[in-house]
């Protein structure tokens, strides 16, 4: 196996080819890879189809950057934001992006029939639902007891993207508490690219070995408080930021041309810039407001 | 009246959620639920104090000492009792999780929607999803809907888009238990008869003609329907330090 490789957040969002299947980790307002993701839409691969769990803002903000053509998710949205997905709304309406709502239960057992390199995975919640009406599911009847099932087809990704608190040289992962579901997609994923803390010595994560996801990337970026403007390792979601990115884009949504979108996102991001100095500036322009 | 603590919308609501939460209830709480956390803790202080909590990113082994606000928060996540991991979230369905979903939309049949619904332009209005609703209720054999605003626009003949199965002859059709309890709203809680929702309880002052005006669907009521009892002495009291 093909030692894994560290790379700066530039050189890792590079590896994200046009028209990709891309995972994307974390869960509501904590836990996403949001400086990678960053550098992902200042990159600006086309036709990706982005996948979520329990996705955040940062789903939207990809999808308004231009970036995406289809989104398959459980869940987007913000605790703390009042808009929902505004850069998602309008993308629907204009067709410019096909969005499959789906059951977290469906998402993982598709996940896991691509892992588990089978021909499809059988589930029953959701039947009877909305949840079970897109292209990976279909009903069927079990030959045996004549009961209804949902046949679930694999879903593998051409690579996840997520978060953890540190990472060794060989690519293992120290997870920083509850898992946000990212194993299921790395397990499902050709590429592993995770966005970390800090990088380690193999040791150090062996202090903590319930927490440690062994030989789990195999590319590490590393990115101090990197989650910005979500929640990460010490730092709490930013609240306004999510708020302000709302209001922005609902006003910027209600253009009719595209191009708006991903400019309004860009603007927002403070693309082109360095990760570092868009978060010293988001939170210097936070207090500036508190003033 | 409204002014009257006791009959107060909001606390009653409260309260009639709670209500439904008995001693050694294992209950789910989502993303944005902040009247059902208020709900649980009234339950765990009064009459539930078995009460199993998973909120927020948490197993909450001793609700006594937490209070997880935002899910998966940072502060709270430092001193979590015991880890929920997404991943292993529904392995076990056939211990069903207590879920009280909330929802954009519930119909005269009992489904609820998260996902879209239509607005009166036209224009379609995404939710924030199913989440893992669908699955924690296919086979729960306890689930309730809440719906925050009792309005026409949120209690319809029919949902758009089925988030939860509370259909009772669709889910005995699929071999289903007949799990959705009730649906509660500020004004009202229904519960299912004959396969369509009967109203059960009424807030106080709220009459007959104001309640099918704000409905979007013909009411009928159960035989034992009656006004949503006032908040009791105890309930008001715990309510106060929430």
């Amino acid at each position: 196996m093909a030692a894994p490789q560290i790379l700066a957040l530039t050189e890792a969002a590079s590896l994200i080819g046009d028209g990709w299947t891309v995972g994307v980790g974390g869960a509501v307002d904590v836990g996403h890879p949001f400086a990678l993701v960053r550098e992902i839409i200042a990159a600006g691969p086309r036709d990706l189809e982005v996948v979520a769990g329990f996705g955040g803002l940062d789903i939207d903000m990809i999808v308004a950057s231009g970036c995406a053509r289809a989104v398959i998710a459980a869940f987007i949205g913000s605790e703390l934001a009042p808009a929902r997905t505004p850069g998602i709304q309008r993308a629907v309406e204009l067709d410019l992006v096909d969005l499959v709502q789906i059951d977290e239960g469906i998402l993982l057992a598709a996940l896991r029939a691509s892992a588990q390199q089978v021909p499809f995975a059988t589930w029953t919640g959701g039947l009877g639902t909305s949840a079970a009406g897109n292209r990976l599911c279909s009903e069927e009847l079990d030959a045996k007891t004549g009961r209804p099932f949902i046949r679930v087809e694999p879903l593998q990704l051409d690579a996840c993207v997520i978060w953890a608190e540190a990472a060794d040289e060989e690519g293992s992962l120290l997870l920083w508490g509850p898992d946000f579901g990212d194993p299921a997609m790395l397990a499902a994923s050709t590429l592993r690219i995770a966005q970390v803390e800090r990088i380690v010595a193999a040791r150090d994560l062996a202090e903590h070995p319930d927490r440690v996801l062994p030989w789990a990337a195999d590319v590490v970026t590393a990115a101090p408080s990197g989650t910005f403007p979500f929640g990460g390792l010490m730092l709490p979601p930013d609240a306004k930021w999510l708020e302000r990115y709302g209001a922005h884009m609902r006003q910027s949504a209600s253009a009719a041309d595209p191009g708006e979108l991903r400019s309004a996102v860009l603007q927002l991001l403070q693309i082109p810039g360095e990760f570092g100095a868009f978060r010293r500036s988001a939170t210097i322009g936070a207090q500036d407001e508190d003033a | 009246m409204r002014s009257d603590p006791a009959m107060c919308e909001d606390a009653l609501f409260i309260a009639a959620i709670a209500r439904n939460i008995a001693d050694g209830d294992y209950v789910h709480l989502g993303a944005s639920q902040p009247q059902l956390w208020k709900a649980v803790q009234l339950a765990r202080m009064l009459w539930a104090p078995r009460l199993r909590v998973a909120a927020a990113g948490q197993f909450l082994l001793d609700p006594a000492i937490a209070s997880p606000g935002l899910t998966y928060d940072p502060g709270t996540m430092r001193c979590r009792q015991a880890t929920m991991n997404q991943s292993t979230i529904f392995d076990d369905l056939r211990r069903s999780r207590v879920t009280f979903a909330g929802c954009m939309q519930v119909d005269r049949y009992g489904n609820g929607n998260l996902a879209q619904v239509r607005a009166p332009s036209g224009r379609v209005v995404l939710g924030p999803g199913y989440a893992g609703l669908p699955t924690f209720t296919t086979h729960a054999e306890k689930f309730f809907l809440l719906v925050t605003e009792h309005s026409t626009r949120r209690l319809v003949p029919e949902v758009e888009k089925i988030s939860v199965l509370g259909n009772s002859l669709q889910r005995a059709r699929l071999g289903l238990p007949d799990g959705l309890r009730q649906v509660i709203t500020p004004l009202a809680s229904f519960i299912l008869a004959n396969g369509a929702l009967q109203v059960q309880e009424v807030l106080p002052g709220i009459d007959e003609v104001t309640l099918q005006r704000e409905t979007g669907f013909p009411i009928e009521f159960t035989a034992d329907a009656r006004e949503r009892p006032r908040l009791s002495r105890e309930e008001r009291t715990a309510l106060s330090v929430l």
